[in-house]
């Protein structure tokens, strides 16, 4: 075969070394999802003003620019932005991973069942499959969103009655050609339950592009989120949600830029952030993929 | 060839049916009687009566997907209940104006992001990958509503350079009135030889055009440089660089050929995100297009014209899809020749 | 260090068209090829033999200055009829491939861009090195590819419409329209079929013959080296263990891996062998 200059096969733990001090931006992205996390966790104790998440209001200082007291400034009900922000990351980011969780228990069996099983299961599945994925996922998700009533929980639903197609189509593949590979089929003339071979050898072997599809998704899950509690069809008011807050600076935009400004700043954070993890979570599991020169 | 177009197209339809059902369930999604919100809050129960079978509500289910359906076919898409217009005429008024501004967008994306995905991937590791890596990212990870309100502050609250709303300059319509045609200002303008509203529409159309760019862009840049580093490793092009081709060429006009395929299969992906993206946008930037209507149906609780806009959509998608299934059949001459 | 079978042998080589001398190329740290002497005269053919990632296909690579494009550093001497190529301006080295130092590949219809025409890349590497327009330019195409047995309507095909044996002969037929005067040969008959890999070796034993080509011809498979080579280098671990005249390498093999390989050839290891 063609002799290329790879370095010698190594375990992964240095592989993983090595890459992460070639790619800076992988690095980062890594760095930074975790610091979002360990913002969520430790709200309470980064957030100046916690009872502002909440449903605190303070009328005798609304609208203050940015300063010393209140790094992000107050909103319209006198609430320090900067605290919501805070709080902020125990809203979207944890919608979207309620969102991909359900996504893969409703998506995986049906992937698996489909792609294992084939025939008819195969066809009625995709078939369906099809028709959900014929929607932009936006889209979909925002018309469920928006005749049911605007909560967390429709907005968790309808983006997950989107995204659960993807990982059906997904783990399908795997599983088909899993299912058709000489080591499943001596399984089954020896006997053995379909459920054991499904759970110990086709289900781990289908995983993997899953795991990297699913870091993937995460940013575009928060995105979408947050486009839906724009529109006001996701959490509502007093919940810190960071589109939810955008939506509600709109009309003060042209004079306190603030209000705005921080929590969409937010959302871009975060997405780049788990975009980033996403690619590196890639490069890194996907052994094809050789990490750029 | 013809048989995988025939084929093609017998699965959309297929789809079509498929998407036609699920809106409908959608429909009945509604929490309530559909019945008792058309006919008021104030209706009496047999007024309600009345309108549930006037709306054929008390029909068998099976039935209703068939009403349904023949009436989408013959046009029926419904009445909004805001506008009191027949949804199907709303929409066909508002489309030409935000396939407008998408179509512009996924032009901007395509020509900025055709040529910084192949630099990108021909300095691949080095500074110039790097910045357009990081821009890459940022742009498919921007939230466009927030974009849009940022960039409108900035060019026009304080630096007064591009407007902030609507199509082009109203008062144009006094003193340039421009024939409607298409409905869309820039290609109307275009071809009457309108070119004092051409200009208006352009320097409006910039703002809207370039916050929906934003994801296409991104994905562009990442796709280009993805595709040119892979096919940049196989044999076929070894044999190039052996033929003593620069590596200019190389990359431009060898390996580049190749990434046209994965760019044409996100085509419509990207068309129909970043139509549902107009929703968020169209609004802030005073666009009439099927966004803001279709952001307006959301907020005024307009079940018909949400299922009415929804559907146009998809229908879009599923039809931009097949387009671009048989572009990439065509562009391969693998598939194209069997 | 490497074997070499006879000083006899060395003292009546004729001047060396391609020479290469204390040739390193590394990978960082990492050494892929080492080869302190090794050349190819005009019009012979020599083979060199090794396992994958013993540093052969990085040597070929190496020639034509393509080093850098795998990420490889070169030091060393290459000369090609005395001009040092080691260190040779990139425009320079452009000039000369195809041109003077031609390579085919392990996969024929692989080697060509299957969203182009055979003969779209074909005729514009003629451009590229001389050919005044696109009419001559597939002129001479058409008449390479007779040369090879081919018919001039394949430049018309597509990559995915040609057969392995096919595709390796249009991209020996590029090397002769190109008038090179060196063939580098990775593994070109690897991925073929037994009786079409005597095709083609019969069409280069032809050329060299009719054009005076020199050929470095790189296998793993020695018993296809032992029929068209008339010198052999032995590779392993980046380093020529062995080389010299075919017949002595094969006969009587000095170095112990050497041994290896021959014995593995089973009628080689016989002692009837040819060239």
């Amino acid at each position: 075969m063609i002799e290329r200059p790879l370095p010698v096969p190594v375990a992964a733990r240095s592989r993983i070394a090595g890459y992460l001090r070639t790619n800076p931006l992988l690095v980062a992205g890594t760095v930074l999802s975790l610091l979002i996390v360990l913002v969520a966790v430790f709200a309470p104790l980064i957030a100046p003003y916690p009872g502002d998440a909440g449903s605190a209001t303070h009328p005798l200082h609304t609208l203050t620019p940015p300063s010393a007291q209140h790094w992000f400034g107050t909103d319209q009900l006198g609430r320090d932005v900067f605290s919501r922000v805070v709080y902020g990351a125990r809203v979207s980011p944890v919608i979207a991973i309620f969102v991909l969780l359900l996504a893969c228990v409703v998506g995986i069996p049906l992937g698996v069942s489909a792609g294992y099983f084939g025939g008819v299961i195969d066809d009625v599945i995709m078939r369906i499959t099809d028709v959900f994925l014929a929607f932009p996922a936006l889209l979909l998700a925002l018309a469920i969103a928006a005749v049911l009533p605007s909560s967390i929980t429709t907005v968790t639903f309808a983006i997950t009655v989107t995204w659960w197609p993807w990982y059906t189509r997904l783990v399908r593949g795997q599983a088909a050609s899993v299912a058709s590979r000489p080591f499943v089929e001596g399984a089954k003339a020896s006997g053995i339950s379909s459920a054991r071979i499904v759970f110990r050898h086709v289900l781990p072997n289908s995983i993997t592009p899953l795991i990297v599809q699913v870091s993937l998704d995460v940013s575009s899950v928060i995105l979408t989120v947050s486009a839906l509690s724009f529109l006001g069809l996701g959490a509502q008011d007093p919940t810190p949600d960071w589109g939810l807050m955008v939506n509600q600076g709109q009309q003060y935009f042209t004079t306190e830029w603030w209000l705005v400004t921080f929590p969409g700043l937010a959302i871009l954070v975060t997405a780049v952030a788990f975009n980033l993890l996403g690619d590196a979570l890639r490069d890194v599991l996907d052994p094809r993929r050789l990490p750029s020169r | 060839m013809t048989r995988y177009v025939l084929r093609r197209i017998a699965l959309a339809i297929l789809v079509v049916a498929g998407v036609v059902v699920l809106t409908f369930v959608i429909a009945r999604m509604v929490p309530g009687d559909p019945a008792a919100s058309w006919a008021g809050p104030h209706a009496s129960a047999e007024q309600i009566a009345r309108v549930r079978h006037q709306l054929g509500l008390d029909r068998p289910l099976p039935e209703q997907i068939v009403t349904y359906f023949t009436g989408l076919v013959r046009g029926n898409w419904g009445i909004s209940i805001h506008t009191r217009q027949p949804v199907l005429q709303d929409i066909t008024a508002r489309a030409p104006i935000s396939i407008e501004v998408v179509t512009a967008a996924i032009l901007l994306a395509f020509l900025f992001g055709v040529p910084l995905g192949l630099i990108s991937a021909r300095w691949a590791g080095k500074l110039p990958d790097g910045a357009i890596r990081v821009g890459a990212v940022l742009s498919v990870s921007m939230p466009a509503f927030w974009l849009a309100l940022i960039l409108q502050l900035v060019f026009f609250q304080r630096l007064h350079l591009l407007p902030v709303a609507g199509q082009y300059d109203p008062n144009l319509d006094y003193t340039s009135p421009l024939a409607q045609y298409t409905r869309m200002p820039v290609v109307d303008a275009l071809i009457t030889g309108n070119w004092v509203v051409l200009w208006s529409a352009l320097r409006h159309l910039v703002l809207p055009a370039v916050v929906i760019a934003s994801y296409p862009l991104g994905v562009f840049t990442r796709m280009v440089r993805a595709s040119v580093l892979d096919t940049v490793s196989e044999d076929h092009v070894r044999a190039v660089r052996a033929l003593g081709f620069s590596e200019r060429l190389v990359y431009s006009r060898f390996a580049l050929r190749s990434a046209w395929v994965p760019i044409v299969s996100v085509t419509a992906l990207v068309f129909a995100y970043s139509l549902a993206n107009t929703f968020l946008v169209e609004a802030i930037f005073d666009w009439p297009g099927l966004g803001s209507y279709a952001a307006d149906s959301i907020t005024s609780l307009d079940t018909p014209a949400i299922i009415g806009v929804t559907l146009f959509i998809a229908l879009v998608y599923v039809i931009a899809n097949v387009i671009v299934d048989l572009v990439q059949a065509y562009l391969d001459p693998r598939i194209r020749l069997t | 260090m490497s074997t070499t079978n006879s000083t006899a042998e060395k003292a009546h080589a004729p001047e060396p068209r391609l020479a290469i001398k204390d040739l390193r190329v590394a990978f960082g740290p990492l050494v892929v090829s080492q080869i302190s002497e090794l050349s190819l005269a005009p019009a012979e053919i020599v083979g060199l033999a090794g396992e994958s990632g013993s540093g052969k296909s990085m040597t070929a690579t190496a020639i034509l200055g393509l080093a850098g494009t795998v990420g490889t550093k070169v030091e060393g001497s290459i000369t090609l009829d005395g001009l040092e190529l080691v260190g040779l301006a990139e425009s320079k080295l452009r000039d000369l491939r195809g041109r003077r130092i031609a390579m085919i590949f392990q996969s024929p219809v692989g080697s060509f861009n299957p969203l182009f025409r055979v003969g779209d890349i074909f005729v514009r590497a003629l451009r590229l090195h001389g050919a005044r327009s696109n009419a001559e330019a597939k002129e001479r195409a058409s008449e390479a590819l007779r040369e090879v047995l081919l018919s001039p309507d394949l430049l018309e095909r597509y990559p995915h419409q040609l057969s392995g044996g096919q595709a390796q002969r249009v991209a020996i037929a590029q090397a002769l329209a190109l008038r090179s005067e060196i063939l580098l040969a990775d593994e070109p008959t690897s991925a073929l079929d037994v009786t079409v890999q005597a095709e083609i070796l019969d069409l280069l034993r032809r050329l060299r013959a009719e054009t005076g080509i020199s050929v470095l011809f790189i296998s793993h498979d020695l018993a296809v080296i032992a029929e068209l080579c008339d010198r052999i280098a032995v590779m392993k671990s980046g380093v020529i263990v062995e080389q010299g005249f075919a017949r002595t390498v094969l006969t009587d093999p000095q170095d112990p891996y050497t041994q290896e390989l021959v014995a593995a050839v089973p009628h080689v290891g016989g002692g009837t062998v040819t060239g």
